[in-house]
């Protein structure tokens, strides 16, 4: 296990998939303003109407925070699976490029950053919308932002990790299974995890997701905590690992 | 020198595909690497643009180490590897501009040479087309322009011209004279031993992941298998008088299906072509797909 040797020409990586990006961006747009848009009015309006209010607040500000995390965290996990699969193994875009300066670790490094980008353009449609609707009442919410990075770079290499090992589009059935919808569902979007028998909580808690809806819930009621330390400092040190796991493991895969 | 290898070696697992060559590529030097399929050439070749990490021995190129100075060394060498691995997201031009990018050119610079790349491959018109949209040939004169892109002082070609029809592989060619009287030094390898003959300096022929002959074309060929070649099909019943009377000749041969390619620089007895039986017989110059048959030929050697 080594430590990622990436330079700043990562940027470069990250920068031809923004060039490609750029071209169907409009349609990014709109794929993941519907998705957010749907939960927001089947949850949040049709479900909503029969909770008059939770942990005092709307049943539509409840889930808000929780939707921005849960739609990047399905963009980022799309990203670097098919997304990096397909450039990886059936593009062969990483081949072509380690023929220059770049190195593997520069390539698997841009691949993160550019997947928690992904995520960061999700949230902001999302963050947007919400705030349109008037769903947030502190300017705390802004710190949603580094949060939504943090995750982004969390998944980004959770997900590679999971691509290092695939041979085929199959796999990323198994990881939708596995942990994609466990993270989704048992992280505390829709529900507070209190209804939740412990064993499950406990699953919950070291899911990703769980602290992130935890906090950004916690900023849009406009409270900052010592609590959030904790949870913190677990994401960064878990995204780190898996950063480092993430290039090591695509080294291993990809230098024949 | 440009490339120097010592006891360069390359395992995959535990079978060894590359067995501890030994070569060097000086300055401005055209060199082939050939072979039959399987013999370990793209395997070398990727060890020396750094993408594959050598199992033992030495390898350095600019005298640099590829394992400890490959950003260096990668920064001033092209590739065209042996497969295709253009950018099917991009376009035509997008795919040379975004390549200058990996590379650091500034991008009026990369605009201006991604332009005259595509005249000198002949693809100005498909610039702004998708890349799943070209023929086969169009997508390898694409990735020979791709390698060019940062005027590298070490090109290294692994079948540059596999796919091309006679006229884009003639240009190849060509391009590939002017640049080497501009200094660039180019390492390739080919499976088309009369372009080696023509293009090559120097040639390696590999087997079995072992050098068998290194040395210059036309001298290889003079010293091994002689100035001149008949190709004979003699009547089938023939046959094996035939081994017979050429052995005793002293006449070095070799046969592939029902032809024999008789070398007769170096008979040491009285025998004519003629004299055989034949349906078929040309009297040619002996050449190096010749010498490479010889020296590879499995089922062929005598
Ligand atoms: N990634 C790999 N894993 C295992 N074996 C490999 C790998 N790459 C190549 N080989 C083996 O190494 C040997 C040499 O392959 P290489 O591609 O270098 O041959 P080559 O001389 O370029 O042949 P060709 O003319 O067909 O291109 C072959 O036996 C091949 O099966
Ligand atoms: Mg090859």
């Amino acid at each position: 296990m080594a430590w990622p040797a990436a330079s700043f020409l990562a940027i470069r990586v990250w920068k031809r998939n923004f060039t490609v990006f750029r071209k169907h961006w409009i349609g990014a747009i709109l794929v993941y303003f519907a998705d957010p848009i749907f939960y927001l009015i089947i949850f949040g309006i049709g479900l909503g109407g029969y909770i008059s209010s939770m942990e005092g607040e709307s049943y539509l500000e409840f889930i808000a925070p929780g939707i921005i995390f849960g739609t990047a965290m399905i963009t980022v996990c799309m990203e670097c699976t098919y997304g990096s699969f397909t450039r990886m193994e059936i593009q062969k875009t990483f081949e072509a490029m380690i023929a220059t300066p770049l190195s593997i670790d520069d390539v698997i490094i841009g691949e993160i950053l550019w997947g928690a980008s992904r995520g960061l353009f999700t949230a902001t449609i999302i963050f947007s919308v919400i705030l349109f609707l008037g769903l947030f009442h502190s300017p705390w919410v802004i710190l949603i932002f580094p949060l939504v990075v943090l995750e982004g770079i969390l998944l980004a290499s959770i997900s590679l990790v999971v691509t290092s090992f695939a041979s085929n589009y199959e796999y990323v059935n198994y990881y939708y299974a596995l942990f994609i919808a466990p993270a989704f569902y048992l992280s505390g979007i829709f529900f507070p995890l209190e209804r939740f028998p412990a064993w499950l909580q406990g699953i919950a808690y070291v899911l990703p997701m769980t602290p992130l809806v935890r906090i950004s819930r916690a900023l849009s009621k406009g409270v900052i905590a010592q609590w959030m330390l904790g949870p913190l400092t677990w994401l960064i040190l878990f995204a780190i690992a898996c950063t480092v796991l993430a290039v090591n493991l695509m080294k291993r895969r990809l230098i024949k | 020198m440009i490339i120097c290898a010592t006891n360069l070696t390359k395992k995959f697992g535990s079978v060894e595909v590359v067995k501890g060559i030994n070569f060097h590529v000086a300055s401005g030097e055209c060199f082939g690497i050939l072979g039959p399929n399987g013999a370990g050439k793209t395997t070398t070749m990727r060890m020396i643009y750094c993408a594959s990490p050598l199992t033992s021995g030495t390898l350095t190129v600019f005298d640099l180490d590829v394992q400890r100075h490959f950003r260096t060394i990668k920064a001033r060498l092209g590739v065209v590897p042996q497969d295709n691995n253009l950018d099917d997201d991009l376009t035509v031009i997008e795919n040379l501009l975004m390549y200058a990018e990996y590379f650091g050119i500034a991008k009026s610079e990369a605009l201006h040479r991604a332009e005259s790349l595509l005249e000198f491959v002949q693809l100005q018109e498909k610039s702004r087309d998708r890349i799943s949209t070209l023929s086969g040939g169009m997508k390898r004169r694409l990735i020979l322009a791709r390698g060019l892109i940062n005027r590298p002082h070490l090109l290294i070609l692994d079948e540059p011209t596999t796919g091309l029809d006679p006229e884009a592989r003639h240009l190849v060619w060509q391009k590939l004279r002017s640049l080497k009287e501009n200094g660039t030094t180019v390492v390739l390898t080919t499976h088309y031993m009369e372009d080696a003959e023509q293009v090559c300096d120097r040639v390696a022929i590999m087997d079995l992941g072992t050098i068998i002959v290194e040395g210059n074309p036309v001298e290889l060929v003079r010293g091994i298998v002689g100035t001149e070649c008949y190709e004979l099909e003699p009547f089938p019943a023939t046959d094996g008088f035939l081994d017979h009377r050429l052995r005793d000749a002293g006449v070095p041969f070799h046969k592939l299906g029902a032809t024999y390619y008789l070398f007769p620089g170096s008979a040491t007895g009285e025998w004519t072509a003629e004299e055989i039986p034949h349906r078929r017989l040309l009297h040619r110059r002996a050449t190096l797909e010749d010498l490479f048959l010889k020296l590879t030929g499995k089922e062929l050697n005598q």
